[in-house]
C-alpha cells in the first residue's frame, strides 16, 4: 500500500466539493480520495475557509430593527435544544457503520456499500467484476470494479470526465505513461482516447465515477464493450 | 469576546448568554445564506435556526485548529443546504475510519493562523473583480456547480473556470504575501 498519493483532486473539483456545489458522486469520490490524501484533505479546509471568508464579508450586520427577530429565534432554538434533552437521557449515537476487517474501502464509500467481504460482484468479463452502486451521475452508474492483475482494458474515450480512484492494486494507462496505486484518482476527458492495463500483483479495485459512458475504439475494444453490456 | 472564546463558553458550560451572541453575530448572515436559495422566509428560518442547534449541541466538536469559527460555521449551514436543497447526505472524510490516513500533528498555535488565513481571504475577495467574485459566490453561496453557473449566466463553463482559476489564484497569491509580510 503506497502512502505518497501522487495523482491529485483538480482545484476545481475541491472548490466545488468545499462550497457545497458538487454532485453527489463526485463529491463521493472526492472524500474516498481525501481519507487517503492529506494535501487534498489540507487543501479542501483552505478552501471552505473561503466560506468562512463569505459569511464574515456579509454585509449587513444587524441593525436595532432586527434585535427582536433574533431574540425570538435565540428563545426557539434553545426551546428545541431542551426538548431534545428532556426526550432523550442519552445522546443519539452516530450512525454506525458495520464493523469490516478489510480497509480497502474508505468510510465514505462503505456507507453506499456495506463490508467489502460482502458485495456482490458481477463477472462481466472473464477477470473483470462490477459491482454497480445505488447512484448515478448523469445517467452513468457509479461502479466499483474489480480487475485481475496484469490485464489490459482496450483502448477507449469517454463522452465526459472519467474519475477513477485506485483503492487497492495499481493501473498504468499505457497512452500516458502514467501509474496509479491506492489514493491515486485518474481523471480523463472527453479529449483523452487511453489504454490502460492493471499492475501485476494485487487485483485492481477502483471507484469509477463517469459522466458519461464508454466509447469503445477499435473493433476490438467494441466488441468487448458490447459483450459487457455497457 | 472574540467568536471563539463564545463558541468555548457554549462548548464548556452551555452558555447561553454566549450562545444569544454568537445568533446576533451569525443568524442574519444565514438568513443571507439561505435567502439566495429560497424564497419562503419561513423555510429560510427553519434551516437558520437548524444551523443555530447544530452550533449549540455540537459546540463541543469545534477544534480551533483545524477552521477558524465563521469556517466551522459556513460548513454547518452549507451541509444542511445539500440535505436539504441537493437531497443527499454530504460524503465526508471520516477521521475514525480505519482507512483514514493520519496526518501530521496539529500545532498549538494554528488556531491564530486560521483566523488571520481567513481575515486575509476576506480582504482578497472583497477586491476580486467583480465577475471573479460573481462566480465565487455563486458557488459557496448558491451551491451552483461550474456548468450550472454557466448556464445561468449565459457564459461557457470554460469561461467560468478560467474566472475560478484566477479567483484562486489572486486568493492564493494574497495569502503568500501577507505570509510572508508576517515572516520578514
Amino acid at each position: 500500500m503506497n502512502v505518497r498519493v501522487e495523482h491529485h483532486a483538480p482545484d476545481e473539483l475541491l472548490l466545488e466539493y468545499a462550497a457545497g456545489a458538487s454532485e453527489q458522486a463526485v463529491a463521493l469520490v472526492l472524500a474516498c480520495h481525501a481519507t487517503l490524501c492529506l494535501g487534498c484533505r489540507a487543501r479542501i479546509h483552505e478552501l471552505e475557509a473561503v466560506g468562512g471568508a463569505l459569511l464574515e464579508l456579509d454585509p449587513r450586520a444587524p441593525t436595532v430593527n432586527d434585535q427582536p427577530t433574533i431574540e425570538r429565534r435565540v428563545a426557539a432554538v434553545l426551546a428545541r435544544a431542551d426538548a431534545l434533552d428532556m426526550s432523550s437521557d442519552a445522546p443519539v449515537a452516530p450512525t454506525r457503520l458495520a464493523t469490516t476487517a478489510s480497509t480497502v474501502l474508505p468510510a465514505p464509500l462503505l456507507r453506499y456499500t456495506g463490508p467489502y467481504e460482502q458485495l456482490h460482484w458481477r463477472k462481466v468479463l472473464p477477470g473483470v467484476h462490477t459491482v454497480a452502486l445505488p447512484l448515478r451521475l448523469r445517467n452513468t452508474p457509479v461502479r466499483l470494479k474489480r480487475v485481475k492483475a496484469g490485464l489490459r482494458v482496450p483502448p477507449h474515450r469517454h463522452a465526459g470526465m472519467e474519475l477513477d480512484l485506485v483503492l487497492a492494486g495499481g493501473l498504468r494507462d499505457l497512452s500516458r505513461g502514467t501509474q496509479y496505486e491506492r489514493g491515486d484518482l485518474q481523471l480523463s476527458d472527453r479529449e483523452i482516447a487511453h489504454e490502460l492495463q492493471t499492475l501485476a500483483g494485487e487485483d485492481c479495485v477502483v471507484l469509477s465515477v463517469n459522466e458519461a459512458r464508454m466509447q469503445p475504439l477499435g473493433l476490438r475494444s467494441k466488441l468487448l464493450h458490447w459483450l459487457m453490456g455497457w | 469576546m472574540q467568536d471563539r472564546d463564545l463558541l468555548e463558553a457554549v462548548a464548556a458550560r452551555k452558555d447561553r448568554a454566549a450562545f444569544a451572541e454568537l445568533c446576533r453575530r451569525y443568524s442574519s448572515r444565514f438568513v443571507n445564506y439561505f435567502r439566495v436559495r429560497s424564497a419562503k422566509p419561513e423555510d429560510v428560518e427553519e434551516l437558520v435556526q437548524e444551523v443555530m442547534l447544530t452550533v449549540w449541541m455540537k459546540a463541543e466538536s469545534y477544534d480551533p485548529r483545524v477552521a477558524a469559527v465563521s469556517t466551522w460555521m459556513f460548513t454547518i449551514a452549507r451541509n444542511k443546504a445539500i440535505d436539504r436543497f441537493r437531497k443527499f447526505a454530504r460524503p465526508e472524510v471520516e477521521d475514525n475510519d480505519p482507512a483514514y490516513l493520519p496526518g501530521s500533528a496539529l500545532a498549538p498555535d494554528a488556531a491564530i493562523s486560521l483566523q488571520r488565513q481567513v481575515d486575509d481571504l476576506r480582504d482578497a475577495i472583497a477586491v476580486l473583480p467583480a465577475d471573479q467574485a460573481g462566480v465565487i459566490r455563486a458557488s459557496y453561496f448558491e451551491g451552483r456547480s461550474m456548468p450550472e453557473i454557466a448556464e445561468q449566466s449565459h457564459i461557457p463553463v470554460g469561461t467560468v473556470k478560467s474566472r475560478m482559476r484566477l479567483a484562486m489564484e489572486a486568493l492564493r497569491r494574497r495569502l503568500r504575501s501577507e505570509e510572508d509580510e508576517r515572516a520578514s
